[in-house]
């Protein structure tokens, strides 16, 4: 019954979605879509002209093997194009959609109708992906006539093909994601360019380090060479574009399971969010484990170095959001608490230091499990407990300031994006050190560098950890006593 | 059936909706009126489950606003202060949305958007766009959307503001052809005489508090400690004010023109009676002699004192 009911909502979520239906006859009525293509095939059009032009007058000039080579980089030229296309527009269409809802005032009309949020995402997700196939397909006789001089084959093309899709729900889900939470439809086009810009500075060096890189079907800009790319996960050999397609399909999931909390701001949308990030660093770090141990002796090392990477990037962004909270705004008043396990997954403020410890447990607990006998990944564990306790701390400092939730988060970026980035400085530092000494510079005294993958002694773990329960301690006490005046002001007034 | 138990919700620190608790049957056509900023759109928000309660309950036909949402969200129209509208589809396309969305078969859908569309009296706009529409069009759109799933309760905040006078009669005449169908209807309103018209119950609130409630009359009885009267008499009203002006249970006479003088009476119709029949012994001769009601609007005034939250 119950798998009925959700098979019932799912076909009706992603057939006949009525958002998507609606949305679709406006788009056949703007000029928005058709400009759109013109400018696409305009720009397709200009290349193929000039590259024909170079490569004729290289047939006169060098032969027909060059004009050959000409025309094969065609073909990676389309594809870079259209992954261009794809990052510009996909997330600019996505930020626009929900804002655009919101200032019609058009949200409270659909969302006091018996539908989850999820539908109307999707319906949005299903519309703006119109744009995206319809790209793809603009691409296909440029693509087909690159298949034909010989510069790729059809699986090079159908891969890229594969890859460039789920990249385009991606990109929209960014955008939907932002638009959920922006008030303007400027903030949100360029909040979502931004998201993206990050997400390529992120894996443009990952999919372009090695040929054969796992990651290579991640980067619209790398994907024309997926076609071969496969990567060894313990003894199986994945190729690129699966693993191109999960991730996008499960970040993507991620993303809009996080507008709809943000739409609602109801407790199961909340939960969902919640435990979707747990099913996330669970499969994030068995990935790291697994890729990284095919690569030799300093396997565990190396997953620790990627493992820093990536959430440091987000944790800014997501930990004021699950931290910080105000006086005045309406979900999160004062704190319900300072820790309580039973609200670790429902979004109550008690809950987000729990929450917070048991992710960092979760990311480790792979790693840990499969090489219990490395002694550096117990200590590498208590520095993150301890630097996430930190990173608490000063988000519930931050709370401290700002008129409302909106005003404490941003406070909360900004404490966490120093406490996250601030011991980069420790790097000019050392060098000075070195030069001065006349010693070469090492990381290994590195604050945080057990998460870097130094080998760190005992001592230095214990040193880290009592510096940073330090700055936690100061911003606890100094976030307590502010805290308890601006109680005692609004009580009284 | 509607049953609000104690609903109240909190701004940080500031009380939108202090309380409030009341219970409509079917049929019923409940007029809530309020000043500026009283709490009434916060309140149809929170019944219309977009806002969830700081505290308190409410079940509409046996589900809980909280825990079962969308089992409420089926059985509820709900039509916003602003309408919402997406300017660049057909009217018919528009009703198809929430058709669609609110779970009315394909197969009933062409039908159910006919009914309503007649209904609110939009037939003719059917393939028009929802940006050519006029105001008052628009808003009786919104009405019909709130419409095409057969709701049991319509929450309208404000429906009859930008209605021309024809407007409002129809959509008079619309809401209790609705009630005699069985739904429950709540309606928001600035206009007060208009709502005296139609509701069978009102609700006043006033800085999230709701001062009263029941049906016109009653809220009208308990708000007057006395009877005002008015008589006019064919001779001057100052021989008879001479004369009222002493009889039992009369206080406060005053002349309002040659004729005519009101004063307060506390007696009963019995009493009444007793004071018409004295008059016409003493020789004056009266030509109405008659209670003066107060109106919702007097009643309004009343009970709030105009304070803001
Ligand atoms: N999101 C909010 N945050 C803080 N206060 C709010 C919010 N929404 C409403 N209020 C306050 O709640 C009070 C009640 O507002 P509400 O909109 O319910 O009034 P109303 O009775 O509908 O008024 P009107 O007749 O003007 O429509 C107002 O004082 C308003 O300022
Ligand atoms: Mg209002």
């Amino acid at each position: 019954m119950a798998v009925r009911d959700w098979l019932t909502e799912q076909s009706r979520t992603f057939i006949g979605n009525a958002q998507s239906v609606r949305d679709f006859r406006s788009q056949l009525r703007g000029y928005r879509s058709m400009f759109l293509w013109l400018g696409y095939l305009s720009v397709l059009l200009a290349i193929t002209v000039t590259s024909y032009d170079t490569a004729a007058e290289r047939v006169r000039s060098e032969g027909l093997a060059a004009a050959q080579m000409e025309l094969q980089n065609l073909y990676a030229a389309f594809m870079t194009l259209l992954g261009l296309a794809l990052c510009l527009i996909m997330p600019t269409m996505g930020a626009t959609s929900i804002v655009q809802e919101r200032q019609r005032k058009s949200l409270d009309l659909i969302f006091s109708a018996p539908v989850k949020p999820g539908y109307f995402l999707i319906g949005k997700l299903i519309s703006n992906l119109r744009y995206a196939v319809m790209l793809l397909v603009l691409t296909l006789p440029m693509a087909a006539a690159g298949v034909m001089v010989g510069g790729a084959t059809w699986i090079d093309v159908l891969t890229a093909f594969v890859c460039l899709l789920p990249f385009a729900v991606f990109s929209t889900s960014i955008g939907l994601f932002i638009s959920s939470r922006a008030k303007t439809a400027t903030a949100a086009i360029i909040g979502s360019l931004i998201c993206v810009s990050l997400f390529l500075l992120l894996v443009s060096p990952l999919s372009m380090a090695m040929m054969d890189s796992p990651f290579v079907g991640l980067n619209p800009f790398t994907v024309a060479s997926a076609g071969s790319a496969s990567t060894n996960l313990s003894g199986i050999e994945v190729p690129a574009w699966l693993i191109s397609v999960v991730c996008f399909v499960a970040l993507s999931k991620y993303l809009l399971l996080g507008a709809e909390s943000s739409l609602t701001q109801q407790k199961p949308e909340i939960v969902k969010l919640r435990i979707a990030t747990y099913f996330l660093l669970v499969a994030y770090s068995l990935t790291l484990v697994f890729t990284g141990s095919m690569r030799g002796s300093s396997a565990f090392s190396d997953a620790f170095f990627l493992l820093l990477l990536l959430p440091f990037w987000i944790l800014p962004f997501v930990i004021p959001i699950v931290v910080c909270y105000s006086f005045s705004d309406s979900k999160r008043l004062r704190p319900d608490g300072w820790f309580s396990l039973r609200s670790m997954v429902d979004g109550r403020v008690s809950g987000s230091l729990p929450f917070l410890l048991s992710c960092v447990v979760i990311l480790f607990a792979g790693p840990l499990v499969l090489f219990p006998n490395r002694g550096d990944g117990y200590q590498g564990l208590l520095i993150a407990l301890t630097l996430m306790f930190l990173l608490w701390s000063g988000n519930w400092f931050a709370s401290s300031f700002g008129k409302d939730a909106a005003g404490a988060r941003l406070n909360g970026v900004g404490i966490t994006a120093a406490i996250a980035y601030l011991p980069i400085a420790y790097i000019p530092y050392s060098f000075m050190v070195a030069s001065r000494s006349g010693t070469t510079p090492s990381l290994e005294e590195f604050p945080y560098s057990i998460l870097l993958g130094g080998g760190v002694s005992p001592q230095n773990t214990i040193i880290s950890v009592i510096v940073l329960l330090g700055v936690a301690g100061i911003f606890l006490f100094v976030g307590s006593v502010i805290q308890r005046k601006s109680v005692l002001q609004r009580t009284t007034l | 059936m509607l049953t609000l138990n104690n609903l109240r919700k909190t701004y940080g620190n500031f009380v939108a909706v202090k309380g409030i608790s009341f219970q409509l049957e079917p049929g019923d056509i409940f007029g809530f009126i309020g000043s500026n900023g009283a709490g009434k759109t916060t309140t149809i928000k929170m019944l219309s489950t977009l806002l969830e309660p700081t505290s308190g309950s409410a079940t509409l036909d046996g589900y809980d606003l909280e825990k079962q949402p969308m089992e409420v969200r089926k059985r509820i129209g709900y039509m916003p202060d602003f309408f919402g509208l997406y300017d660049d589809v057909k009217v018919w396309e528009y009703l198809d949305f929430f058709a669609t969305i609110y779970g009315v078969p394909s197969s009933q859908r062409k039908e159910v958007i006919d009914n309503a569309l007649s209904l609110t009296d939009l037939t003719l706009k059917k393939d028009s766009f929802v940006q050519s529409l006029s105001r008052g069009m628009q808003q009786r759109l919104c009405l019909a959307k709130c419409l095409v799933h057969n709701p049991s309760l319509l929450l309208l905040d404000e429906p009859a503001s930008g209605l021309d006078p024809r407007a409002r009669s129809d959509l008079k005449e619309l809401l209790l052809e609705l009630s005699r169908m069985g739904k429950m209807i709540i309606v928001s309103s600035h206009i007060l005489p208009e709502l005296s018209d139609f509701c069978n119950k009102v609700g006043i609130i006033e800085k999230g508090e709701l001062l009263l409630f029941g049906s016109v009359q009653e809220i009208v009885k308990g708000i007057q400690s006395h009877r005002q009267i008015r008589a006019k008499f064919i001779d001057s009203a100052d021989l008879a004010l001479s004369f009222v002006a002493v009889q039992p249970l009369v206080a406060q006479v005053k002349t309002l023109n040659e004729h005519e003088l009101t004063f307060d009476f506390t007696g009963n119709d019995e009493d009444q009676a007793q004071l018409l029949a004295a008059c016409v012994q003493a020789g004056l001769r009266p030509l109405a002699f008659s209670e003066e009601s107060l109106d919702l609007q007097d009643v309004f005034l009343s009970v709030t004192t105009g304070a803001v939250n």
